[in-house]
């Protein structure tokens, strides 16, 4: 008998957005059993299910043979199910003993024993294997470790069944590595372990049994024996991975983009967030930003765009000092996709037209008069360029909302790359799309390559940069630490840069 | 379809209002039938009644067009009412001692009001700009310093001894707005501070940048839009048509004078009806009209039944709540039944 059965899950988002249709899944006691799918295909809708974070349309959960409803978190725990998601719930200030004890302190008298705690904490990290000490503040520890304090926060709540959502999205190779080294541990001591992820070689290193989705339809939970990759991809994403990236070697001529001793302190800390960074971006090709996110390259884009001014060094565009110039100087020679398009990206309130002509008002071709916006010329820009970057949508009338995270990314990119600036500045352009979606958007970031724009590109995906970019540097703790040219170096390499293990 | 939508959520969510009211009046053993005809005879019946309904109308569009540009663009001004009163003190007073001919004099008192106005959320925006001071707070206070502000102003310096009040001299004859059979002057400028509103809003290339900041305020700032700047003149705007409501309080009400009490609760009642409106001008002018008739025809029920006029303040209570409540509810069950059809649709394909 399965530990875990659910049975024809069913999840509608309303109105009428199916995330899971029918899907069963069945957890066997001690193993470690993968959800792969691509972005969208309902892993992480289906483990919230599971974690009582969602509440399914329809469909039964089963756990060690007895029906329940899980209603809530609260629920799950005490069924022994926990789960780490992708955005760490920690409190920097507080040590790592608090923030695993938080919510479930065992207290005298409203006093929490603290020595008590933290070393009853610290039996647990030992017990796992985990390389922690109880005692250290959360702030300074790196996103690794906080991962840990995670999983040892859901061990500390008895937790027999560990739900990973992508844990390895916010890894370096390295990190990655050690994680499953772990996960094997927790195996070894019994613990049932789901794995979500769509990174195909890792899951094939760990795991005994594999679920595939697409769509919200469950394609088959197969053994991990004698299966490849490419039958998996195949599975996931119901035809053959053809993604190739070729490219030719690019002929950069001219500057377009210039760092030149950049420093940014933190206001709030007086730690210097950026120092003394130097890069260039020139016509025609495509240079990466490769580092563990929070070492700075957020900061680096605000300063390019000016949302921060730098306490020193310049930046200069197309020969042009604009380090004093204000956002809306500079948006009319840069082309920028923010890294969050629901909350800076796109305004999800207002109509897919107006979104498209964002920035592009600035441009006198779509004036009108002396104060007014040629709104007819405006329809037809939104025609040309939803019909140009293959935008699926109704009426330009209706609110981004209702598109899907690769038709409203596509809706920025659709707005940003029709500008004509010589300079485009990404950052996490593909974070969260499906493969198709990413693709499309690999694509136009070569076709604009190849049409002599200067591509300043930042991801927290190292694939991607290592397929897509010219040059790429590595930022870590607000410093480039390495430049590369990618087809000299392998991941393994930039991931050691990362973490700043190397020499 | 939308327009039709909003109409539609309208109508019923004041009927639905009407209904609940009706049981209200009806456990107070007064008919409701009596109490709703009253209503009408007295707000919308004969022209006399409309008429008198659109003068008692006109400052609500005023204050209410207010409110919604400045939500609508992410401006929270809730000064209305110090802004109204500040426009109307000085209109008063400058009417008194102003010596014009009356075609120059009205348009300059109406818009030296205006710019009072605009001047008092001046200091608001003053403050958001260069002390990041939230607006929300400060026209908020500032309401308080004007109200007490021009009383004093109307019970010292400018007091008119042979009043009975705290009040000001009777403006100059020449500067009363004429009146049409009734309907006075000051209406047709706020139907036309509508068109230029919705103009304003929908047309022009910072209309435009002021509701996408409304939407998203780091889309529009990082999309390039003058946050900053856009965001100050929404509020000298709003605060000129605040103050403007005030001037033609005094030029075309009936008082003519600035006394206690003048500024009613025309601010309050603009910011609710700009929030039922969902912050749509043209929205705000039509419940600014339907606010008008209630108020109009409140005095003529309690004429005629016992029913006291305070009741509309419970009936446009329960409006709001009504309004609100239906398009929340309307949007949820047609949501919650959309997906459970898609369900059925789903489960059955399987």
């Amino acid at each position: 008998m399965a530990y875990i059965q659910m049975t024809k899950i069913y999840k509608i988002y309303p109105p009428n957005v199916v995330a899971l249709s029918g899907v069963d899944l069945s957890l066997d006691k001690g193993e470690i059993h993968s959800v792969i799918g691509e972005n969208g295909a309902g892993k992480s809708t289906l483990m919230k299910i599971l974690y009582g974070m969602i509440k399914p349309s329809s469909g039964e959960i089963m756990v060690n043979g007895q029906r329940v409803q899980i209603t809530s978190p609260l629920e799950a725990i005490k069924l022994g199910i926990g789960m780490v998601h992708q955005e760490f719930m920690l409190i920097p200030s507080f040590h790592v003993y608090e923030n695993v004890i938080l919510g479930q302190e065992k207290s005298i008298a409203g006093f929490i024993k603290k020595k008590q705690a933290a070393n009853h904490v610290q039996e647990i990290i030992d017990r796992y294997g985990f390389k922690i000490d109880s005692n250290k503040l959360v702030s300074q520890l790196s996103v690794a470790a906080q991962q840990k304090v995670e999983i040892i926060k859901q061990l500390y709540r008895k937790a027999d069944i560990l739900i990973l959502d992508e844990p390895t999205a916010v890894l370096t190779p390295q990190e990655s590595d050690e994680l499953f080294e772990q996960i094997i541990e927790l195996k070894r001591q019994g613990k049932t372990i789901v794995f979500i992820s769509h990174k195909l070689d890792e899951v094939l290193k760990i795991s005994d049994r594999i679920t595939v989705l697409r769509k919200g339809q469950k394609i088959a939970t197969v053994e991990n024996k004698n299966i490849s990759a490419a039958e998996l991809a195949k599975m996931m994403i119901g035809r053959p991975l053809s993604y190739q990236i070729k490219k030719s070697q690019s002929k950069p001529k001219r500057e377009i983009l210039s760092v030149e001793n950049l420093s940014v302190r933190s206001r709030k800390s007086d730690k210097e967030i950026l120092s003394d960074v130097n890069i260039y971006v020139r016509n025609g090709e495509v240079v990466g930003i490769a580092g563990i996110e929070g070492n700075g390259q957020y900061e680096l884009v605000q300063c390019i765009i000016g949302k921060i001014k730098p306490d020193s060094g310049r930046i200069v565009i197309n020969n042009a000092d604009v380090t004093a110039l204000s956002i809306r100087e500079r948006r009319r020679i840069i082309s920028y996709v923010p890294q969050d398009r629901k909350y800076v990206g796109l305004a999800l309130k207002a109509t897919i037209l107006e979104n498209l002509i964002m920035t592009h008002h600035l441009k006198k071709e779509f004036h009108k008069g002396f104060l007014s916006l040629n709104w007819k010329k405006a329809k037809s820009h939104a025609k040309d360029v939803t019909k140009q970057f293959e935008v699926i949508y109704r009426d330009l009338d209706e609110q981004p909302m209702v598109l899907s995270g690769g038709n409203q990314q596509k809706v920025v990119v659709a707005r940003e790359f029709s500008l004509g600036s010589d300079l485009i500045v990404l950052d996490q352009p593909t974070r969260g799309l499906d493969i198709a979606s990413t693709e499309y958007i690999h694509r136009l970031i070569l076709e604009m390559r190849n049409a002599d724009k200067g591509i300043l590109l930042v991801s927290a995906d190292l694939d991607e940069l290592m397929q897509l970019s010219d040059r790429l540097y590595v930022i870590r703790d607000g410093r480039i630490v390495a430049h590369f040219d990618p087809n000299e170096v392998d991941a393994h390499t930039v991931g050691t840069y990362m973490l700043g293990a190397a020499g | 379809m939308r327009v039709f939508r909003r109409v539609a959520i309208s109508i019923i969510s004041i009927l639905t209002a009407f209904v609940v009211c009706a049981i209200l009046i009806r456990t107070q053993k007064s008919s409701p039938i009596e109490v709703y005809r009253a209503l009408y005879t007295y707000g919308l019946g004969s022209w006399a009644a409309f008429s008198s309904t659109l003068n008692t109308a006109t400052p609500l569009i005023f204050t209410g067009i207010s409110a919604a540009i400045a939500f609508a663009s992410g401006v929270v001004n809730l000064g209305q009412h110090g802004q109204l009163l500040m426009g109307a003190v000085t209109t008063a007073i400058l009417g008194v001692y102003l010596n014009i001919p009356s075609w120059l004099g009205i348009p300059v008192l109406a818009v030296v009001g205006g710019f009072a106005g605009a001047l008092w959320a001046g200091i608001a925006a003053m403050l958001k700009r260069h002390y990041e001071m939230d607006e929300f707070i400060s026209t908020l206070m500032l309401n308080f310093i004007g109200e007490y502000f021009t009383i004093y102003l109307a019970t010292y310096p400018f007091l008119d001894r042979k009043a009975y009040v705290p009040a000001t001299r009777l403006i100059k004859r020449v500067y009363f707005m004429p009146d049409f059979n009734g309907l006075n002057v000051a209406f047709f400028v706020a139907v036309f501070v509508l068109v230029l509103s919705f103009w304003y809003m929908k047309m022009t290339r910072q209309g435009y940048e002021s509701r996408m900041m409304g939407y998203n305020v780091e889309f529009a700032r990082v999309g390039g839009c003058a946050v900053e700047s856009n965001s100050t003149f929404v509020l000298l705007f709003t605060g000129f048509l605040s103050g403007l409501a005030g001037a033609l309080l005094i030029l075309g009400g009936t008082q003519h004078r600035f006394m206690k009490g003048i500024g009613a609760n025309f601010g309050w009642d603009g910011v609710m009806i700009a929030i039922i409106a969902n912050n749509n001008v043209i929205e705000t002018f039509f419940y600014g009209l339907f606010f008008g008739i209630l108020k109009n025809g409140a005095i003529g029920m309690e004429f005629e039944t016992s029913v006291p006029s305070e009741f509309i303040l419970f009936l446009e209570a329960i409006i709001v709540l009504c309004v609100v409540g239906t398009r929340s509810a309307i949007e949820y069950y047609s949501q919650a039944i959309r997906s459970l059809t898609k369900l059925r649709k789903v489960v059955a394909e399987k």
